[in-house]
Protein backbone atom coordinates (compact mmCIF):
# COMPACT_ATOMS: atom_id res chain seq x y z
CA UNK A 1 0.00 0.00 0.00
CA UNK A 2 1.47 3.74 -0.66
CA UNK A 3 -0.14 7.02 0.14
CA UNK A 4 -1.21 9.70 -1.53
CA UNK A 5 0.39 13.27 -1.39
CA UNK A 6 -1.65 15.02 1.52
CA UNK A 7 -1.34 19.10 1.07
CA UNK A 8 -1.32 20.32 5.08
CA UNK A 9 -1.97 18.56 8.60
CA UNK A 10 -5.09 18.74 9.58
CA UNK A 11 -7.41 17.05 12.77
CA UNK A 12 -9.82 14.66 12.39
CA UNK A 13 -10.66 12.35 15.24
CA UNK A 14 -10.75 9.16 12.07
CA UNK A 15 -7.36 9.75 11.32
CA UNK A 16 -4.18 8.40 12.82
CA UNK A 17 -1.21 10.62 12.79
CA UNK A 18 2.23 9.82 12.83
CA UNK A 19 5.93 11.37 11.74
CA UNK A 20 7.09 10.10 8.32
CA UNK A 21 10.14 8.40 9.46
CA UNK A 22 12.91 9.95 7.20
CA UNK A 23 14.09 6.12 6.45
CA UNK A 24 13.14 3.60 3.58
CA UNK A 25 9.88 1.53 3.73
CA UNK A 26 10.60 -1.63 4.46
CA UNK A 27 8.28 -5.14 5.35
CA UNK A 28 9.63 -7.04 7.74
CA UNK A 29 8.76 -11.15 7.28
CA UNK A 30 8.85 -12.94 11.04
CA UNK A 31 9.44 -16.75 10.31
CA UNK A 32 10.72 -19.37 12.87
CA UNK A 33 11.75 -15.88 14.56
CA UNK A 34 13.92 -15.28 11.91
CA UNK A 35 13.39 -12.04 10.03
CA UNK A 36 13.94 -10.82 6.78
CA UNK A 37 13.37 -7.64 5.35
CA UNK A 38 12.09 -6.43 1.85
CA UNK A 39 12.35 -2.75 1.03
CA UNK A 40 11.91 -1.23 -2.62
CA UNK A 41 14.62 -2.08 -4.76
CA UNK A 42 17.06 -4.72 -2.52
CA UNK A 43 15.19 -8.46 -2.32
CA UNK A 44 16.67 -8.02 1.21
CA UNK A 45 19.04 -5.49 2.66
CA UNK A 46 20.05 -7.75 6.17
CA UNK A 47 23.49 -7.97 4.94
CA UNK A 48 23.97 -4.23 5.62
CA UNK A 49 21.81 -4.45 8.56
CA UNK A 50 23.36 -7.06 10.88
CA UNK A 51 22.29 -5.63 13.77
CA UNK A 52 18.92 -6.07 13.05
CA UNK A 53 19.22 -9.92 12.07
CA UNK A 54 18.29 -10.93 15.91
CA UNK A 55 15.11 -8.56 15.65
CA UNK A 56 12.41 -11.70 14.83
CA UNK A 57 12.91 -12.25 18.48
CA UNK A 58 11.43 -8.92 19.42
CA UNK A 59 8.01 -9.95 18.50
CA UNK A 60 5.92 -12.53 20.53
CA UNK A 61 4.26 -14.14 18.05
CA UNK A 62 5.76 -15.80 14.57
CA UNK A 63 4.50 -15.92 10.57
CA UNK A 64 4.31 -11.95 11.09
CA UNK A 65 4.09 -9.49 8.24
CA UNK A 66 5.21 -6.08 9.43
CA UNK A 67 4.85 -3.16 7.88
CA UNK A 68 7.33 -0.01 8.44
CA UNK A 69 10.48 2.14 8.23
CA UNK A 70 14.41 1.44 8.00
CA UNK A 71 16.27 4.58 9.61
CA UNK A 72 19.82 4.48 10.40
CA UNK A 73 20.66 6.62 12.96
CA UNK A 74 23.50 8.93 14.15
CA UNK A 75 25.25 9.47 17.06
CA UNK A 76 23.19 11.80 18.27
CA UNK A 77 19.93 9.38 17.56
CA UNK A 78 18.84 11.26 14.73
CA UNK A 79 17.75 9.29 11.22
CA UNK A 80 19.84 10.04 8.73
CA UNK A 81 19.31 9.75 5.58
CA UNK A 82 23.24 10.11 4.23
CA UNK A 83 24.08 7.22 6.36
CA UNK A 84 21.12 4.88 5.33
CA UNK A 85 22.28 5.49 1.59
CA UNK A 86 25.58 4.56 2.51
CA UNK A 87 24.92 1.71 4.26
CA UNK A 88 22.33 0.51 1.36
CA UNK A 89 25.26 1.43 -1.25
CA UNK A 90 28.51 0.60 -0.20
CA UNK A 91 28.54 -3.19 1.30
CA UNK A 92 30.45 -3.64 4.20
CA UNK A 93 29.52 0.17 5.69
CA UNK A 94 28.79 -0.19 9.40
CA UNK A 95 28.33 3.58 10.04
CA UNK A 96 24.92 4.74 12.42
CA UNK A 97 22.73 2.57 14.02
CA UNK A 98 20.15 0.95 12.17
CA UNK A 99 16.59 0.39 13.53
CA UNK A 100 13.19 -0.36 12.86
CA UNK A 101 9.94 1.76 13.44
CA UNK A 102 7.01 -0.67 12.92
CA UNK A 103 3.99 1.10 11.77
CA UNK A 104 1.74 -1.79 10.90
CA UNK A 105 0.57 -5.48 11.01
CA UNK A 106 -0.22 -7.01 7.58
CA UNK A 107 -0.37 -10.59 8.74
CA UNK A 108 -0.09 -12.37 12.07
CA UNK A 109 0.46 -16.18 12.99
CA UNK A 110 0.30 -16.97 9.29
CA UNK A 111 -3.05 -15.26 9.09
CA UNK A 112 -3.69 -12.04 6.44
CA UNK A 113 -5.38 -9.00 8.77
CA UNK A 114 -5.98 -6.67 6.03
CA UNK A 115 -9.14 -6.93 5.99
CA UNK A 116 -9.52 -5.18 9.18
CA UNK A 117 -9.17 -1.86 9.99
CA UNK A 118 -6.04 0.14 10.29
CA UNK A 119 -6.88 0.77 14.12
CA UNK A 120 -7.16 -3.06 15.00
CA UNK A 121 -3.69 -3.50 12.95
CA UNK A 122 -2.22 -1.53 14.81
CA UNK A 123 -3.62 -2.19 18.07
CA UNK A 124 -1.95 -5.86 16.97
CA UNK A 125 1.20 -4.67 16.29
CA UNK A 126 1.26 -3.06 19.77
CA UNK A 127 0.56 -6.63 20.82
CA UNK A 128 3.24 -8.33 19.05
CA UNK A 129 6.34 -6.51 19.52
CA UNK A 130 7.77 -5.11 22.40
CA UNK A 131 10.27 -2.04 22.50
CA UNK A 132 14.00 -2.76 22.27
CA UNK A 133 16.72 -0.42 21.19
CA UNK A 134 16.51 -1.61 17.22
CA UNK A 135 12.90 -1.96 17.36
CA UNK A 136 10.25 -0.20 17.94
CA UNK A 137 6.24 0.28 17.41
CA UNK A 138 6.24 4.23 15.67
CA UNK A 139 3.93 7.11 17.88
CA UNK A 140 1.28 9.19 16.53
CA UNK A 141 -1.70 10.67 17.74
CA UNK A 142 -5.14 10.02 17.26
CA UNK A 143 -6.89 13.20 15.71
CA UNK A 144 -4.31 15.29 16.29
CA UNK A 145 -2.13 16.17 12.93
CA UNK A 146 -1.19 19.88 13.24
CA UNK A 147 -0.24 19.18 17.08
CA UNK A 148 1.52 16.32 15.80
CA UNK A 149 3.18 18.58 12.94
CA UNK A 150 4.40 21.04 15.09
CA UNK A 151 5.95 18.63 17.18
CA UNK A 152 7.87 17.27 14.63
CA UNK A 153 8.90 20.40 13.27
CA UNK A 154 11.01 21.39 16.14
CA UNK A 155 12.91 17.65 15.52
CA UNK A 156 13.91 18.36 12.08
CA UNK A 157 11.13 16.41 10.29
CA UNK A 158 9.20 17.94 7.60
CA UNK A 159 6.41 15.23 6.99
CA UNK A 160 3.93 13.13 8.65
CA UNK A 161 1.94 9.94 7.41
CA UNK A 162 -1.81 10.08 8.00
CA UNK A 163 -3.93 7.11 8.02
CA UNK A 164 -7.46 6.67 7.80
CA UNK A 165 -8.09 4.61 11.39
CA UNK A 166 -11.49 2.96 9.58
CA UNK A 167 -9.22 1.55 6.48
CA UNK A 168 -8.23 -1.72 5.25
CA UNK A 169 -5.16 -2.58 3.61
CA UNK A 170 -5.26 -2.26 -0.24
CA UNK A 171 -1.91 -4.43 -1.41
CA UNK A 172 0.42 -1.83 -3.85
CA UNK A 173 -1.97 0.39 -4.26
CA UNK A 174 -2.08 3.97 -4.02
CA UNK A 175 -4.60 4.67 -1.83
CA UNK A 176 -6.45 7.59 -0.11
CA UNK A 177 -6.75 6.25 3.26
CA UNK A 178 -3.01 7.10 3.73
CA UNK A 179 -1.19 9.98 2.82
CA UNK A 180 2.08 11.53 3.49
CA UNK A 181 1.69 14.97 4.89
CA UNK A 182 4.09 17.99 4.43
CA UNK A 183 4.37 20.00 7.66
CA UNK A 184 6.14 23.04 6.64
CA UNK A 185 5.93 24.86 3.19
CA UNK A 186 9.63 25.45 2.52
CA UNK A 187 11.33 22.30 3.43
CA UNK A 188 14.03 22.23 5.94
CA UNK A 189 16.72 19.99 5.49
CA UNK A 190 17.52 18.76 8.93
CA UNK A 191 21.28 19.48 8.87
CA UNK A 192 24.03 19.17 11.49
CA UNK A 193 23.44 22.44 13.63
CA UNK A 194 20.02 21.58 14.25
CA UNK A 195 20.86 18.57 16.30
CA UNK A 196 21.76 21.27 18.47
CA UNK A 197 18.61 22.59 18.75
CA UNK A 198 17.05 19.29 19.44
CA UNK A 199 19.15 18.66 22.06
CA UNK A 200 17.60 21.73 23.90
CA UNK A 201 14.22 20.11 23.18
CA UNK A 202 12.74 19.99 26.74
CA UNK A 203 12.57 16.36 27.54
CA UNK B 1 8.11 40.41 57.46
CA UNK B 2 11.85 40.93 59.27
CA UNK B 3 13.09 44.82 60.56
CA UNK B 4 14.05 47.18 58.13
CA UNK B 5 17.58 47.42 57.40
CA UNK B 6 17.87 50.87 56.01
CA UNK B 7 15.47 54.07 56.74
CA UNK B 8 15.63 57.14 54.71
CA UNK B 9 14.57 58.51 51.42
CA UNK B 10 14.17 58.55 47.73
CA UNK B 11 15.24 61.77 45.98
CA UNK B 12 14.84 63.36 42.89
CA UNK B 13 14.07 66.84 42.07
CA UNK B 14 12.15 68.76 44.95
CA UNK B 15 10.12 65.56 45.73
CA UNK B 16 11.16 63.20 49.09
CA UNK B 17 9.32 60.05 49.45
CA UNK B 18 10.37 58.39 53.19
CA UNK B 19 11.23 54.60 52.41
CA UNK B 20 11.91 51.78 54.55
CA UNK B 21 14.48 49.44 52.91
CA UNK B 22 13.87 45.19 52.96
CA UNK B 23 16.07 42.64 51.86
CA UNK B 24 14.16 40.87 49.16
CA UNK B 25 16.22 37.75 49.27
CA UNK B 26 17.70 35.25 51.30
CA UNK B 27 20.62 32.76 50.70
CA UNK B 28 19.44 29.32 51.30
CA UNK B 29 22.28 28.10 48.93
CA UNK B 30 24.09 25.19 49.91
CA UNK B 31 23.84 23.43 53.82
CA UNK B 32 27.00 24.07 55.82
CA UNK B 33 28.92 21.45 57.13
CA UNK B 34 31.83 21.30 59.68
CA UNK B 35 34.93 19.72 59.37
CA UNK B 36 35.43 17.36 62.26
CA UNK B 37 38.43 15.17 63.16
CA UNK B 38 37.94 11.28 61.72
CA UNK B 39 39.25 9.93 65.02
CA UNK B 40 37.38 11.61 67.59
CA UNK B 41 34.86 13.16 65.88
CA UNK B 42 35.47 16.80 67.45
CA UNK B 43 34.59 19.87 65.57
CA UNK B 44 38.51 20.99 65.00
CA UNK B 45 39.31 24.62 65.79
CA UNK B 46 41.12 27.02 63.27
CA UNK B 47 43.70 28.92 65.36
CA UNK B 48 45.51 31.74 64.26
CA UNK B 49 49.06 30.91 63.26
CA UNK B 50 52.09 33.04 62.60
CA UNK B 51 54.83 31.03 61.38
CA UNK B 52 57.28 32.56 63.52
CA UNK B 53 55.70 32.82 66.69
CA UNK B 54 53.36 29.89 67.05
CA UNK B 55 49.44 30.37 67.86
CA UNK B 56 48.26 33.66 68.90
CA UNK B 57 45.38 35.21 70.19
CA UNK B 58 43.07 36.77 67.52
CA UNK B 59 43.81 40.33 69.49
CA UNK B 60 47.49 40.38 67.98
CA UNK B 61 46.32 40.75 64.36
CA UNK B 62 46.52 44.09 62.86
CA UNK B 63 45.18 44.55 59.32
CA UNK B 64 47.91 45.32 56.10
CA UNK B 65 47.53 46.38 52.95
CA UNK B 66 50.39 45.00 50.19
CA UNK B 67 50.95 47.28 48.36
CA UNK B 68 54.33 45.65 46.97
CA UNK B 69 55.39 42.17 47.00
CA UNK B 70 55.80 41.25 50.77
CA UNK B 71 55.73 44.81 51.56
CA UNK B 72 52.45 46.18 53.91
CA UNK B 73 51.43 49.33 55.14
CA UNK B 74 49.19 49.13 58.46
CA UNK B 75 46.26 50.88 59.17
CA UNK B 76 44.56 50.82 62.78
CA UNK B 77 40.95 52.30 63.44
CA UNK B 78 42.26 55.81 63.03
CA UNK B 79 43.11 55.28 59.91
CA UNK B 80 39.74 54.30 59.12
CA UNK B 81 38.37 56.81 61.03
CA UNK B 82 39.88 59.10 58.85
CA UNK B 83 38.30 58.42 55.54
CA UNK B 84 35.12 60.71 55.31
CA UNK B 85 32.15 58.52 55.43
CA UNK B 86 28.94 59.33 53.95
CA UNK B 87 26.02 58.92 56.27
CA UNK B 88 23.26 60.68 53.89
CA UNK B 89 20.24 58.84 54.35
CA UNK B 90 18.58 59.27 50.36
CA UNK B 91 18.32 57.27 47.79
CA UNK B 92 19.22 60.51 45.02
CA UNK B 93 17.55 59.76 41.51
CA UNK B 94 20.56 60.70 39.38
CA UNK B 95 18.14 59.38 35.63
CA UNK B 96 15.60 57.68 34.68
CA UNK B 97 16.30 55.44 31.65
CA UNK B 98 14.28 53.23 29.61
CA UNK B 99 13.57 49.64 31.66
CA UNK B 100 13.66 47.49 28.83
CA UNK B 101 17.79 48.43 27.12
CA UNK B 102 18.76 51.18 29.86
CA UNK B 103 22.28 50.93 30.58
CA UNK B 104 24.25 46.95 30.59
CA UNK B 105 25.36 47.70 33.70
CA UNK B 106 21.54 47.09 35.12
CA UNK B 107 22.28 43.62 34.34
CA UNK B 108 24.74 42.92 37.05
CA UNK B 109 22.94 43.14 39.89
CA UNK B 110 24.39 42.63 43.71
CA UNK B 111 21.33 42.55 45.75
CA UNK B 112 17.92 43.35 45.72
CA UNK B 113 15.75 45.07 48.07
CA UNK B 114 11.93 45.56 48.66
CA UNK B 115 11.03 49.42 49.42
CA UNK B 116 8.13 50.44 52.00
CA UNK B 117 7.11 53.83 51.43
CA UNK B 118 6.16 55.47 54.93
CA UNK B 119 2.72 56.27 55.66
CA UNK B 120 3.86 60.28 55.04
CA UNK B 121 5.41 59.09 51.90
CA UNK B 122 2.80 56.35 50.28
CA UNK B 123 0.98 58.53 47.31
CA UNK B 124 4.44 60.00 45.98
CA UNK B 125 5.79 56.75 46.49
CA UNK B 126 2.78 54.99 44.41
CA UNK B 127 3.00 58.20 41.88
CA UNK B 128 6.53 57.21 41.00
CA UNK B 129 5.62 53.40 40.95
CA UNK B 130 2.82 54.31 38.29
CA UNK B 131 4.92 56.54 35.74
CA UNK B 132 7.49 54.45 35.85
CA UNK B 133 5.36 51.59 35.05
CA UNK B 134 3.50 53.50 32.55
CA UNK B 135 6.34 54.97 30.41
CA UNK B 136 8.28 52.14 30.63
CA UNK B 137 11.37 53.34 32.74
CA UNK B 138 13.84 52.88 35.67
CA UNK B 139 15.30 55.23 38.10
CA UNK B 140 19.26 55.15 38.71
CA UNK B 141 20.29 56.14 42.17
CA UNK B 142 22.99 56.39 44.14
CA UNK B 143 22.57 54.78 47.91
CA UNK B 144 25.00 54.65 50.91
CA UNK B 145 24.95 51.48 52.51
CA UNK B 146 26.45 50.16 55.43
CA UNK B 147 28.85 53.12 55.28
CA UNK B 148 29.21 52.67 51.36
CA UNK B 149 28.23 54.10 48.19
CA UNK B 150 25.83 52.33 45.80
CA UNK B 151 24.94 52.30 42.33
CA UNK B 152 21.35 51.25 42.25
CA UNK B 153 18.18 50.72 39.67
CA UNK B 154 14.25 51.45 41.44
CA UNK B 155 11.95 49.93 39.24
CA UNK B 156 8.21 48.76 40.08
CA UNK B 157 7.54 45.44 41.43
CA UNK B 158 4.16 44.20 42.11
CA UNK B 159 2.83 45.90 44.74
CA UNK B 160 6.15 47.74 45.33
CA UNK B 161 9.00 48.73 43.90
CA UNK B 162 12.22 46.92 43.89
CA UNK B 163 15.70 48.53 44.70
CA UNK B 164 18.70 46.75 43.33
CA UNK B 165 22.13 47.42 43.95
CA UNK B 166 24.29 47.19 41.07
CA UNK B 167 27.95 46.94 40.26
CA UNK B 168 30.12 50.00 39.32
CA UNK B 169 31.09 49.88 35.53
CA UNK B 170 35.00 49.54 36.95
CA UNK B 171 33.41 46.19 39.28
CA UNK B 172 32.75 44.29 35.53
CA UNK B 173 34.81 43.02 33.40
CA UNK B 174 35.01 43.42 29.91
CA UNK B 175 33.66 40.69 27.68
CA UNK B 176 36.85 41.49 25.46
CA UNK B 177 38.81 39.21 27.26
CA UNK B 178 36.59 36.21 25.68
CA UNK B 179 37.65 34.39 23.00
CA UNK B 180 34.79 35.21 20.97
CA UNK B 181 34.28 34.77 16.98
CA UNK B 182 35.03 38.28 15.10
CA UNK B 183 33.27 37.46 11.82
CA UNK B 184 28.97 37.57 11.69
CA UNK B 185 27.41 34.14 11.24
CA UNK B 186 24.86 33.64 7.98
CA UNK B 187 22.45 31.93 8.90
CA UNK B 188 19.95 30.29 6.21
CA UNK B 189 16.54 31.08 6.21
CA UNK B 190 15.64 27.41 7.13
CA UNK B 191 18.12 27.78 9.91
CA UNK B 192 16.62 31.08 10.86
CA UNK B 193 12.72 29.13 10.86
CA UNK B 194 14.17 25.74 12.35
CA UNK B 195 15.28 28.02 15.57
CA UNK B 196 12.27 30.61 15.44
CA UNK B 197 9.81 27.31 15.68
CA UNK B 198 11.58 25.97 18.06
CA UNK B 199 11.83 28.72 20.20
CA UNK B 200 8.16 29.74 19.40
CA UNK B 201 7.28 25.91 20.74
CA UNK B 202 9.19 26.30 23.77
CA UNK B 203 7.87 29.40 24.51
CA UNK B 204 5.41 30.10 28.45
CA UNK B 205 4.83 31.80 31.38
CA UNK B 206 7.58 31.98 33.29
CA UNK B 207 6.17 30.35 36.49
CA UNK B 208 9.10 30.64 39.12
CA UNK B 209 7.61 28.22 41.35
CA UNK B 210 7.98 25.59 39.19
CA UNK B 211 11.42 25.73 39.84
CA UNK B 212 13.29 24.52 42.75
CA UNK B 213 16.80 23.85 43.76
CA UNK B 214 17.17 19.46 43.10
CA UNK B 215 20.74 19.12 44.31
CA UNK B 216 19.67 20.66 47.69
CA UNK B 217 16.27 18.85 47.99
CA UNK B 218 18.76 15.87 47.50
CA UNK B 219 21.17 16.30 49.85
CA UNK B 220 18.77 17.59 52.69
CA UNK B 221 16.95 13.73 51.63
CA UNK B 222 19.97 12.17 52.29
CA UNK B 223 20.74 14.02 55.46
CA UNK B 224 17.69 12.98 56.72
CA UNK B 225 17.77 9.83 55.85
CA UNK B 226 21.01 9.12 57.41
CA UNK B 227 20.15 11.00 60.64
CA UNK B 228 17.36 8.41 60.84
CA UNK B 229 19.49 5.80 60.66
CA UNK B 230 18.71 4.41 57.06
CA UNK B 231 20.97 4.02 54.37
CA UNK B 232 20.23 7.10 51.93
CA UNK B 233 18.75 5.96 48.99
CA UNK B 234 20.70 7.53 45.93
CA UNK B 235 18.81 8.05 42.55
CA UNK B 236 20.02 4.78 40.27
CA UNK B 237 22.59 5.15 37.64
CA UNK B 238 20.79 5.52 34.64
CA UNK B 239 21.18 3.21 31.85
CA UNK B 240 22.79 3.45 28.46
CA UNK B 241 20.83 5.19 26.33
CA UNK B 242 18.75 3.10 23.55
CA UNK B 243 18.63 4.66 20.97
CA UNK B 244 15.56 4.50 18.97
CA UNK B 245 13.21 4.44 21.82
CA UNK B 246 15.41 8.03 22.65
CA UNK B 247 13.83 9.20 19.41
CA UNK B 248 10.27 8.53 20.80
CA UNK B 249 10.66 10.26 23.48
CA UNK B 250 12.12 12.89 21.73
CA UNK B 251 8.78 12.39 20.16
CA UNK B 252 6.53 12.38 22.85
CA UNK B 253 8.25 15.25 24.61
CA UNK B 254 7.77 17.19 21.63
CA UNK B 255 4.12 16.89 21.57
CA UNK B 256 3.97 17.46 24.92
CA UNK B 257 5.71 20.83 24.86
CA UNK B 258 3.35 22.05 22.02
CA UNK B 259 0.45 20.97 24.00
CA UNK B 260 1.98 22.90 26.99
CA UNK B 261 2.59 25.69 25.03
CA UNK B 262 -0.77 25.85 23.81
CA UNK B 263 -2.05 24.80 27.55
CA UNK B 264 -4.73 22.74 25.99
CA UNK B 265 -5.92 19.19 26.47
CA UNK B 266 -3.72 18.68 29.65
CA UNK B 267 -5.48 15.80 30.48
CA UNK B 268 -5.13 13.73 27.53
CA UNK B 269 -1.21 13.69 28.16
CA UNK B 270 -0.97 11.86 31.28
CA UNK B 271 0.95 9.00 28.81
CA UNK B 272 3.39 11.26 27.07
CA UNK B 273 4.33 12.94 30.65
CA UNK B 274 5.23 9.64 32.40
CA UNK B 275 7.09 7.96 30.10
CA UNK B 276 8.74 10.99 27.60
CA UNK B 277 9.21 14.25 29.76
CA UNK B 278 12.28 12.70 31.25
CA UNK B 279 15.66 13.46 29.48
CA UNK B 280 16.13 11.11 26.61
CA UNK B 281 19.10 10.14 27.86
CA UNK B 282 18.25 9.33 31.88
CA UNK B 283 15.49 6.83 31.66
CA UNK B 284 15.04 3.58 33.04
CA UNK B 285 14.08 0.18 31.58
CA UNK B 286 10.86 0.76 33.56
CA UNK B 287 9.79 3.83 31.87
CA UNK B 288 9.97 2.10 28.79
CA UNK B 289 7.88 -0.75 29.48
CA UNK B 290 5.64 1.95 30.28
CA UNK B 291 5.07 3.67 26.87
CA UNK B 292 2.11 3.23 24.47
CA UNK B 293 2.37 3.56 20.94
CA UNK B 294 -0.59 5.84 20.80
CA UNK B 295 0.50 9.44 22.42
CA UNK B 296 -3.20 10.31 22.78
CA UNK B 297 -4.91 7.66 23.59
CA UNK B 298 -3.41 6.00 26.18
CA UNK B 299 -4.11 2.76 24.59
CA UNK B 300 -3.60 0.08 26.86
CA UNK B 301 -1.14 -3.29 25.37
CA UNK B 302 -2.64 -6.41 25.24
CA UNK B 303 -1.23 -8.96 26.93
CA UNK B 304 1.97 -10.15 25.45
CA UNK B 305 2.09 -13.95 25.02
CA UNK B 306 6.22 -14.22 25.13
CA UNK B 307 7.40 -17.04 27.03
CA UNK B 308 10.51 -16.08 29.25
CA UNK B 309 13.27 -17.75 27.22
CA UNK B 310 11.83 -15.53 24.59
CA UNK B 311 11.64 -12.96 26.67
CA UNK B 312 15.52 -13.55 27.73
CA UNK B 313 16.52 -13.55 24.28
CA UNK B 314 15.10 -9.92 23.56
CA UNK B 315 17.54 -8.59 25.94
CA UNK B 316 20.43 -9.25 24.01
CA UNK B 317 18.77 -7.75 20.61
Amino acid sequence: MLPIAGVAPFDDPAWFFEPWWPGTSALAYVEDFHVRLQIEHLADPMAAFPELSAMGGDFANDQLVVEGSLLVLDDEGRPDQDLLRRRLSEPGSRDGTPAFVASDLLYDLGQPLLDLTFEERRRRLAGVLTDTDSCVVSRGLRGEGITLAEAITSMGLIEISARLLSARYRPGARDESWQRVPVVEAPIVPTRPLLTLLQRLPL
Amino acid sequence: MPRSMWRGAIQFGLVTVPVKLYLATEARGGLSFNLLHKTCMNRIQMKVHCPEHGEIARSETVRGFEYSKGQYIVLDESDFDAVPLKTVRSIDIELFVDAQRGTQVTSFVKQAYYLEPEPIGRKAFYLLKSVLADEGLSAIAKIVLKDREALASINPYSTTMLLSTLYWPDEIRSAGELDLPEEEFDFKPAERTMAQQLVQAMKGEFKPEDYKDEYREALVAVLEAKVAGKPAELPKASEAPTKIADLMSVLEASVAAVREARSTGGAKIASTKSSGAKTATAKSAGSKSAKVADISSGAKRTARKAEPARAAKRKTA
